[in-house]
């Protein structure tokens, strides 16, 4: 694969400081690949999403639809932008929209839009609430885990050994860990009002959480496997510093499910290791990280190995180097009322042609 | 530095001693070590700073063939009883196995 010239769309510029979609870190592992002189669409869905301003990783940037309204309407406002933008390969970025994806992927394809999704038995496969044959495939332990639909679970759980603090998460996203009842109970409420039903419960492992992220060749491969241990986080528990690690227990489980689910496209495996040394498997999340920027630091790009499966070219292996600390920081940008108006107004603009 | 009045030979350090002395090489093999004490293990992300004699400690187990060689080595180098070598070395690879996990 040669110079790429051209125009990638990527979703989930949602950079909020403590709770970041991966979207902006994508654009930028592009923007920042030396082959890469293509242009780069941002696609988000809050007026207010920080990476719709960021000139310098995006040459033009739209709202759609949340995923939850119809799907008709999402496909049709997707049609819209690519009408305009005419980008031909399209990098979601947040997991409530990977299922809608998948299903669109043919009617992607006519409009000459290149994906590299897993398929909906992968999706279904990776699930929360699927856990412990995850674990089994990967050969890790997993720590208690109950699919929970109603709030008595909170009212008898104790009585059948499960012991506060627990963990208690959304299908999708949000995970909070819970001292009491109480604090179960309110928990339930708000992660089920906000990504629906079940809500999962697990028990708390305690220990350090290292994290994998690759990209899965669909033949049961894994591209170019980037690890790190979380060194801080912030207080919804994301990565705020981390250090790139090789970490073969990690890196041969990881090889194991890639193997098993023959998983088609990029992941992240997140486990916990406690202080026996015992690996368990938290989740699997059918995306790239927030943290995806640390492959470029390492020597790689796994978005730019995305693009390359696209083309149905095979990345050339890249080794990951360890030692590599990252840290996440704050920034504003500043940006005239006009961008914002332009957004809430017409759904988007160019950015390359907008002044300061 | 030698002390005639220090009595060299394991036989003098508890057994327990050289137990815990024996880290795999493996993993001690794989540490980063920066010549300021910086230690950086590459499979766990851990790091940790070791002072002069830290080090030194570090990297004679790295280049260790065996417990019993390290401490007889020790106890040519260090001119010290070795009831006093015995605790602090405890206290090292106390220290220095929490850091690594083993």
């Amino acid at each position: 694969m040669g110079t790429f010239t051209h125009t990638v769309a990527v979703t989930g510029l949602n950079a909020r400081p403590d709770n970041p979609g991966p979207g902006l870190a994508v654009a930028r592992c592009l923007r920042e690949a030396t082959d890469f002189r293509g242009r780069i669409v941002g696609l988000s869905y809050d007026a207010l999403d920080p990476g719709l301003y960021l000139r310098e990783y995006c040459d033009a940037v739209y709202l759609l639809p949340y995923p939850s309204t119809s799907s008709l309407d999402y496909l049709d406002r997707l049609r819209t932008i690519h009408a305009q933008e005419k980008f031909s390969y399209l990098i979601p970025c947040l997991d409530v929209e990977l299922p809608g994806f998948t299903r669109a992927q043919g009617m992607l394809l006519d409009l000459g839009i290149h994906t590299f999704l897993p398929t909906n038995d992968q999706l279904r496969m990776r699930n929360k609430d699927n856990l412990e044959k995850l674990g089994s495939m990967a050969g890790l332990q997993t720590p208690r885990t109950a699919v929970v639909t109603r709030r008595d679970f909170f009212q008898t759980c104790e009585k059948d050994n499960w012991h506060y603090p627990l963990v208690v998460k959304g299908i999708f996203y949000d995970a909070h860990i819970v001292a009491s009842r109480y604090e179960a109970e309110e928990a339930f409420h708000g992660i089920a009002a906000q990504w629906g039903f079940p809500v999962i419960v697990q028990e708390v492992i305690k220990g350090q959480e290292y994290n994998l992220t690759a990209v899965g060749d669909g033949k049961g491969q894994l591209c170019n496997p980037v690890m790190m241990k979380k060194l801080a986080t912030t207080d919804k528990g994301k990565a705020w510093a981390g250090v790139s690690i090789e970490d073969d227990v990690l890196l041969t489980a990881s090889r194991q499910l890639a193997l098993a689910l023959k998983w088609r496209g990029p992941l992240e495996v997140e486990v916990m290791r406690d202080q026996d040394g015992r690996y368990f498997l938290i989740e699997i999340n059918p995306r790239f990280p927030a943290w995806i920027y640390l492959s470029v630091g390492t020597g790689g790009n796994l978005p730019m190995n995305l693009l390359q499966l696209m083309d149905n070219h095979t990345p050339a292996p890249v080794p990951s180097q360890a030692g590599q600390l990252y840290i996440r920081y704050a920034a504003e940008t500043v940006a005239p009322i006009a961008h914002f108006e332009a957004l809430v107004v017409d759904g988007g603009m160019t950015l390359r042609n907008f002044g300061k | 530095m030698t002390d005639p009045r220090v009595p060299a030979g394991p036989e003098v350090f508890d057994p327990k001693l050289q137990e815990l002395l024996n880290i795999p090489q493996k993993i001690l093999r794989r540490l980063a070590v920066s010549a300021n004490g910086f230690v950086f293990d590459p499979t766990t992300g851990q790091s940790f700073l070791c002072n002069e004699t830290g080090l030194d400690l570090l990297h004679r187990l790295q280049d260790a063939s065996s417990p019993q060689e390290l401490l007889q080595d020790l106890a040519r180098e260090y001119a010290v009883a070795p009831r006093t070598l015995e605790r602090d070395l405890l206290e090292f690879v106390g220290l220095l196995r929490e850091h690594l996990g083993v």
